[in-house]
């Protein structure tokens, strides 16, 4: 026995099960995916502070040479959290080639300069001292933390080894860390670093103007300049929120609060949409209420008291899953990445909690509101009045429609249904359109956003590099050897880059980009016709690469007797390149190219790239042409969406691949030699034998060097596949939470005409019928539904595009996959989710449904 | 002694050419222990004319006084309580909570006042309804005749000092028809109640002190059947 009218929300809860679950489910997902981003966002902050920590130092403010009376301003502060002074000593003299460079620094100030302790801790006795461990070697044979050493006949104890540096290790010029006590403070600088617990920005402007003297440095041209004596460290101070408007993670809530908001309106749309159903559902119970003299008050109540059961259910859940979330991807990034990657790490941070708790409950009762006012407000004679269901509805008449011609009877009557409440026909479209809203422009966005991104091509699977020094090529002997071994899978030649005058028809051009004035050069008139000038570059591909490049084909084909025949040549029409005047990036085509159309190339000069050792930078020599070449008529054969290996050449004209037999007819030159060997093994693992056999295959050719790409290309590789999973999961939960949305709606949509169909039933129509003009109802709110919605989604996503333009330039794409994807989607899930209730219908005596209730 | 009194009372539907005159100019008024009912066709204005006796629905124009009290000076707020308080109501379409089983149902209107329910009155209405075995049945789980008696006992619970009956037996065979009305009829006696009930069947007007005859929203005929309860010889009035 209840004992309270109030208890009546927990019965309808229960007698609803399954609705009740597909609210909480909804609530669940959104208020986990608000979680989830949140923590990601707070995880890569973490990162990003840590990063900048290692990099720069922890210290927020720092004073060089600073006044004795600044020192104790700042020791003493009760918001300087650490403090230390330190200076750089007398570089020492280890070897002929090994310098050791001292830093001597007294209070806490090691801990805030950019060392990072690997082994062991910071000194902190006058005779203690840590050193980077490429150093120790060059100290004594197996020295330990805790050994004592000697360096320039002084005696010290190692308490720890530093992380090693490349920059050190290159200049042969080893960090040694010490303490002291006398430090010159006119030689030192102070570094402070401010307490966690006082609000960041006000305590360093209050350090930054303890002083404003200026100290004399020399700049880069060897000049002397006047400079501040103190220094911010901006970027932490930016990373940790102490920074203006401008600064870094300002511009990260943009695209975060635009995430949200599309979530804060998914989760409205789903609850408003079950609590309105739930409501409209039970319109009879609540006018017997009425009439039996429960107050508007009172039925509001019981209303929002099932809002607020749902919510005691679904908010702790949805952070459960939240936090789920995080540790699963925390835990993915780590199988994947490994210790190369970190630009997360997990925190499961109490504010985003909060906030999400507190967005969660906003959008509950935001959305139970206006269900709970329609509840309140319905009139007692609804209770008494059995006919008002169907009387009430004000049904437009219509004729027989298209629907009617195509699908018969049960078409017409589904055409007609459909528009015939104008409440539930808006109810139910709404819930599509959202759904669909969602998913084209989260899509969309998430589209741009990778194709700004670096892109996984064949490049980022080469394992080893091949390459001369030299201005001559490499042997064919050699190639032939390395692509014998036994540990080899693939070598792609790489060739020359070479550059053309390109000239293309005036109709050719983007006016997009025409504002961008490094594209487009002058008109130039051939052969009778206006041609527009470009400068661009043609890379040669062998067999292998172009085999490798059909995976990239947007249209046309790659045959390479094509190729050869027909002065074929393929494009990639994806460009990325910076407007100088706008200083924003463009990714996108640079010209209107379609297969089969033609382009005149002048040969202009030739470009050779080398790699550096370490595999990072890329010296370029360019050898322009004696004497350009002659006009040749090229036809494009093939398009390509991406590169098929990192482009080498030109960005700002038309990206040319083709055959070594094409570039010597284009070139004119008879020497189109093979500069460096792109190399892909059978098996990762043998890292180490590979290498050795490369190594011992291309001795022979003493100019060429080996570069190991595997580190490099493993990291780029994971990062990428780190923004996929974080991309597509997002949108996965997306989609479910427009699902739970459309299914909830259509679900009740049928449930309520219970009655209505059984009299159908009850006059003839067979249960094939009534299936049909059921599913046909389906279908068309989903057609419906999916035209409005791709409408607004698309505005929304040139908003959205608008929006990232302010960083980069690119054409906006109209999102048509995401629409297909949404039309099937909705569509199917339409179908589906009528399913289960006409089951229901047709279980269900027919007599006792025509009598029933309600 | 009178409990309800109506007051030129009109109600009217809609507009310009939509426009229905549902009720016209009614007067009416019903000493208290009164059995009344009133016939009509359909359409005739019957139903409207209840709804307004027990405040479901506002007049266009005109009182209705129950009690003592103008019910329709009311705001909806006061006007709920005032219902749940001093009026019981039985429908046609039984309109029980489907989630509620049979003891609740009927404990409803006490449990929205936040009282505590009398439960040896509670009790005493299920045993004098013939529901006690079937006290934890939900309304599903009985038959209409068994519904109906459910809520006469929903419309017992409070008290009230009258109970407005729409067709209460428009949706049952003939022998829960009779048990139903004797039912009623039994309980107003026993706890003092005025009922109102609006009726096709001849029968059951039959069986009524008074049968008020309305036609195209006006009141045709108003008769006394025999003496009421309290012995009022006005024959013919």
């Amino acid at each position: 026995m209840i004992s309270s009218y109030k208890q009546l929300t927990g019965r309808y809860l229960k007698a609803n099960k399954k609705r009740s679950l597909l609210t909480i489910i909804g609530i669940v997902l959104s208020v986990a995916l608000i979680a989830t981003i949140g923590f990601f966002i707070v995880g890569m902050q973490q990162a990003q502070i840590e990063d900048i920590k290692n990099g720069y130092g922890s210290w927020h403010v720092s004073f060089s040479a600073p006044e004795e009376e600044i020192i104790s301003k700042v020791v003493n502060n009760p918001k300087v959290l650490k403090s230390g002074m330190y200076q750089q000593g007398e570089q020492i003299n280890i070897k002929k080639d090994l310098k050791l460079s001292p830093t001597i620094a007294s209070g806490k100030a090691l801990e805030l300069l950019p060392m990072k302790i690997k082994e062991g801790r910071f000194p902190k006795e006058k005779n203690e001292v840590a050193l980077e461990k490429w150093v120790l070697p060059y100290i004594g044979d197996n020295i330990k933390v805790g050994d004592n050493i000697k360096i320039q006949n002084r005696e010290y104890t190692l308490t720890g080894i530093l992380q090693d540096s490349v920059y050190t290790q290159s200049q042969k010029n080893g960090t040694m860390l010490l303490i002291s006590d006398n430090i010159d403070r006119r030689k030192a600088a102070l570094l402070a670093e401010v307490s966690p617990k006082t609000n960041l920005k006000n305590a360093v402007k209050e350090l930054t103007s303890l002083t404003d003297k200026k100290i004399t440095s020399i700049n880069d041209k060897g000049q002397k300049i006047q400079i501040p004596s103190v220094v911010k460290n901006s970027l932490l101070i930016d990373m940790q929120g102490g920074g203006d408007r401008n600064s870094g993670l300002a511009q990260l809530y943009i695209p975060v609060g635009i995430i949200i908001g599309i979530v804060v309106v998914a989760t409205i749309a789903v609850i408003y949409n079950a609590f309105q159903i739930s409501v409209v559902e039970r319109i009879k119970q609540f006018g017997l209420l009425r009439a039996i003299g429960t107050t508007p008050k009172q039925i509001r109540k019981i209303v929002l008291r099932e809002a607020t059961i749902l919510t005691i259910i679904g908010i702790p859940l949805g952070i459960l899953v939240g936090v789920a979330a995080i540790c699963t991807i925390q835990y993915v990034f780590q199988v994947i990445g490994g210790d190369s990657v970190e630009w997360f790490k997990l925190s499961i941070s109490p504010a985003v909690i909060i906030i999400s708790i507190i967005v969660g409950v906003v959008s509950v009762y935001v959305s139970a509101l206006i269900p709970a006012f329609l509840a309140g407000r319905i009139s007692p004679l609804v209770a008494i009045n059995s006919r008002t269901s169907i009387v009430k509805e004000k049904i437009k008449k219509k004729r027989f429609s298209i629907m009617g011609k195509i699908f018969k009877f049960e078409g017409a009557l589904a055409s007609k249904n459909i528009k015939r409440n104008r409440k539930r026909y808006r109810i139910t479209v709404f819930s599509i359109v959202i759904s669909v809203v969602l998913f084209i422009t989260f899509k969309s966005f998430m589209d741009m956003t990778l194709n700004i991104s670096d892109t996984l091509n064949e490049s980022k699977n080469i394992h080893f590099l091949v390459q001369t020094n030299s201005s001559t090529f490499i042997d064919n002997n050699i190639i032939k050897n390395i692509s014998t071994l036994n540990s080899i899978d693939k070598v792609y030649k790489v060739y020359k880059q070479y550059d053309f005058d390109q000239f293309i028809d005036k109709d050719k051009e983007i006016k997009a980009i025409k504002g961008i004035g490094s594209i487009y050069g002058r008109n130039t008139n051939i052969n009778g016709q206006e041609k527009v000038l470009m400068n661009g570059s043609i890379n040669v591909y062998d067999k292998a690469a172009l085999q490798a490049s059909k995976k990239y084909i947007q249209s046309g084909s790659i045959d390479i007797d094509k190729l050869n025949n027909e002065n074929g040549v393929v494009v990639i029409n994806k460009n990325q390149l910076l407007n100088d005047k706008t200083n924003k990036k463009y990714v996108g085509p640079i010209v209107g190219i379609k297969v089969g159309d033609e382009i005149e190339l002048q040969y202009s000069g030739e470009t050779s790239n080398t790699v550096t050792n370490n595999g990072q930078g890329i010296t370029t020599r360019i050898n322009p042409a004696q004497n350009k070449g002659k006009l040749n008529k090229v036809k494009v054969i093939a398009i390509l969406k991406e590169d098929p290996f990192d482009f080498q050449g030109l960005q700002n004209g038309i990206k040319i691949i083709t055959t070594e037999e094409m570039a010597k007819k284009l070139t004119g030159k008879n020497d189109i030699g093979v500069v460096a060997l792109n190399i892909v093994t059978k098996n990762v693992k043998n890292e180490g034998a590979s290498k050795a056999e490369i190594e011992k295959g291309i001795k022979s050719q003493p100019s060429l060097s080996l570069i190991n790409y595997l580190d490099g290309n493993r990291k780029t590789k994971s990062t990428i596949l780190m923004v996929k999973i974080l991309v597509y999961g997002f949108i996965v939960v997306v989609s479910l939470i427009g699902s739970v949305n459309i299914i909830n709606t259509l679900t009740t949509n049928i449930i309520l005409r219970k009655k209505e169909f059984a009299a159908l039933k009850a006059i003839g129509l067979t249960q094939k019928g009534l299936r049909k003009m059921i599913i046909l109802e389906g279908l068309l709110y989903a057609i419906v539904g999916t035209i409005y919605g791709s409408i607004i989604a698309c505005g929304l996503s040139y908003m959205i595009y608008s929006g990232m333009s302010g960083i980069r330039e690119m054409i906006w794409p109209v999102p048509w996959d995401a629409m297909i994807i949404a039309t099937i989607a909705s569509l199917v899930i339409s179908y589906l989710s009528v399913l289960s209730p006409l089951a229901r219908i047709n279980k269900e005596n027919l007599i006792e449904a025509v009598r029933e209730d309600y | 002694m009178e409990i309800l009194k109506v007051q030129n009372l009109n109600k009217t539907y809609g507009k310009g050419d939509n426009r229905v005159e549902a009720l016209k100019d009614v007067n009416l008024t019903v000493n208290k222990g009164e059995f009344v009912v009133i016939v009509g066709a359909s359409g005739s204005g019957k139903s409207t004319l209840l709804h307004m006796l027990g405040g479901l629905d506002r007049p266009t124009s005109g009182k209705v006084i129950i009690d003592g009290e103008s019910i329709y000076d009311y705001k909806e707020e006061r006007l709920a309580i005032f219902r749940r308080r001093k009026i019981g109501f039985v429908f046609q379409f039984f309109n029980l909570i489907p989630v509620l089983d049979v003891e609740e149902n009927i404990a409803l209107p006490a449990l929205m006042d936040n009282d505590k329910v009398d439960k040896t009155y509670l009790n005493e209405i299920i045993e004098l309804l013939g529901l006690n075995e079937r006290k934890n049945h939900l309304p599903s789980e009985l038959s209409g005749g068994q519904q109906q008696r459910v809520s006469i006992g929903r419309a017992l619970l409070n008290k009230p000092s009258i109970i407005f009956a729409d067709e209460p037996t428009g949706n049952l065979d003939s022998k829960s028809s009779k048990e139903v009305i004797d039912l009623l009829k039994f309980t107003a006696k026993k706890y003092n109640q005025t009922l109102v009930l609006i009726t096709h069947d001849i029968r059951i007007a039959d069986s009524a002190d008074r049968v008020i005859s309305i036609e195209d929203g006006r009141i045709t005929s108003d008769k006394y059947i025999k003496f009421s309860m309290e012995g009022d010889s006005r024959y013919d009035k």
